[in-house]
């Protein structure tokens, strides 16, 4: 038998059909593209994102065996109609054994790990053009914007977690541990802490840190502040005192946490933004993009990624070359 | 052209298997409900927009076809039959349920005020996949609402909004692009 119709399958066909729009010639011809396995495995990107809408809506699978058996019954005989229940998935089941197995062996892999590693000398790490992650010995975890340095001991004392960011910015996520506090000595400030993330960049001038989660205790030789969740310290070596404000740009520890949240944005802060948090530049052909404003929430998106999103949502097309992203379209009034 | 050789296409040739199945040949029945059978329910489902319904429209079908077998007359293919019959069918059910459900909101609307807005989103939906919907951009949200969640049809869509078929299309597929986006770099 052959094709009914040499219709061609595009991506409106697809989302045709899963919108439940489809004709019956194209149901069939859209049936039949999906026999070959990469168009199959096209076919389910776009589905996966319908069903993602709507999970409870995917439909179940369905056996012709079972419903065949079903029908038998009323083909031959008057019986009266009775349905099977839909059978319970054990797949499931088996894929949660199998995660749970490989948690186990990752957990002892670890520990196994962690068990042998030998205790190293005084560590200075040093950033250039990239940033890095640093675990710290208390499992910290410091995270070095570009050309930043960080010092810190091999392995902490037990009155004090202290170590030194002497140029740059980095931010922390501390290990919770109220008996030991951790220090982070700067040029300008001291900054104290128990357990939270926070965000330390050291000027030449001075030191702004930003508070994501927890309370901090900034202090300098004359002054001390306490910074809650959301609120930022200015600290400038010419001035007396500690300036606190209540607000925090989430986005400039992009770069540690891959988090970016724009509300009605303009492109031109955006981009600042995504270049601090991702090693790439954005280079716009058409000024009139930096008139766009934009609202999106990215959650550890790869750059491609994000910027592909940034394109299909302000109608922009985008080429990578390199390191550098080139948005190019209409843009905006 | 590649030749696609499905189930189906390998059976035997669609005049033999009608002149079988007219003439009470069980077992050719069968082998055209084992070809056809699950990808109708899926072509069924995705206009219904449930599983347990489209299996009883495409069974309901099947087993009419046996009842009626004496007077079957097929001028296309089986497979084209089938499909032409059940999407008929489905669309069927579904202005029967437009109809049932204009009596349902006439009787609700007599008893409370019908003013606040009911939730757009499923309860089950995860937050990201809230806040990457609510982000769409205007147009393409409001479209893709009201066909996944409101599970209007293209041409309702297209009237309500005074624009065209195509315009639909295009903003779904937009939408879904989005989403795939998203979806891709976080774990399911």
């Amino acid at each position: 038998m052959k094709r009914e119709n040499d219709i061609e399958i595009k991506d409106e066909l697809i989302v045709r059909y899963l919108a439940g729009e489809a004709t019956p010639e194209e149901a069939m011809a859209l049936q039949d593209w999906l026999v070959l396995a990469e168009n199959r495995s096209y076919y389910e990107k776009i589905e996966t994102a319908w069903n993602s809408a709507y999970p409870s809506r995917t439909p179940r699978e369905v056996s012709s065996q079972r419903a065949w058996n079903t029908l038998q019954a009323r083909l031959t005989s008057v019986t009266p109609m009775w349905k099977e229940p839909a059978p319970r998935r054990t797949g499931n089941m088996l894929f949660r054994i199998a995660a749970s197995l490989l948690i186990t062996i990752i957990a002892g892999l670890l520990l196994y790990i962690r068990m042998h590693d030998d205790k190293i000398a005084e560590v200075n790490v040093t950033t250039k053009n990239a940033s890095q992650r640093v675990g710290l010995p208390d499992s910290s975890v410091a995270i070095l914007y570009h050309n930043s340095t960080l010092l810190y001991p091999p392995s902490f004392g037990a009155i004090e977690r202290a170590v030194r960011l002497t140029e740059g910015e980095a931010f922390f996520k501390v290990t919770p541990n109220k008996e030991v506090p951790f220090i982070i000595h700067t040029v300008a400030a001291d900054i104290r802490v128990i357990g939270t993330a926070f965000n330390v960049v050291t000027r030449k001038d001075g030191v702004e840190v930003s508070v994501k989660e927890g309370k901090v205790l900034v202090y300098t030789a004359t002054d001390s502040s306490y910074l809650e969740a959301g609120s930022t310290a200015v600290i400038r070596a010419a001035e007396q005192g500690i300036q606190v404000r209540d607000s925090v740009n989430a986005n400039s520890w992009g770069y540690a946490t891959r988090q970016l949240v724009f509300k009605d944005q303009p492109m031109a802060e955006v981009i600042m933004d995504i270049e601090k948090a991702y090693p790439y530049s954005i280079r716009l052909l058409n000024k009139n993009i930096n008139n766009c404003r934009l609202t999106a929430t990215f959650d550890n998106d790869s750059a491609e990624n994000l910027l592909n999103l940034i394109a299909e949502t302000l109608n922009l097309s985008v080429a990578k070359n390199g390191n550098v992203f080139t948005l190019e379209g209409e843009g905006c009034p | 052209m590649i030749p696609i050789y499905n189930e189906y296409t390998v059976q035997l040739a669609d005049r033999d298997i009608i002149n079988a199945i007219q003439s009470g040949n069980k077992d050719a029945f069968e082998q055209v409900f084992h070809a056809c059978y699950e990808n109708l329910c899926q072509y069924a489902c995705t206009i219904v927009k449930d599983m347990d319904e489209a299996e009883d429209i495409v069974q309901s079908m099947f087993l009419k076809i046996w009842e009626k077998r004496e007077e079957l007359t097929i001028q296309q293919s089986i497979r084209s039959y089938l499909f032409r019959a059940v999407y008929h069918q489905c669309i069927n059910t579904l202005e029967h349920k437009v109809i049932k459900l204009k009596h349902q909101e006439y009787g609700l609307q007599q008893g409370i005020h019908a003013s606040q807005q009911p939730e757009v989103f499923p309860e089950e939906l995860s937050e990201s996949i809230r806040a990457a919907i609510d982000e769409l951009p205007e147009q393409c949200r409001n479209i893709f609402v009201m066909s996944r969640y409101e599970e209007l049809r293209y041409a309702e869509i297209a009237k309500k909004l005074n624009i065209s078929v195509n315009t639909i299309e295009n903003q779904i597929s937009k939408a879904l692009r989005i989403l795939r986006l998203k979806l891709k770099d976080s774990i399911f």
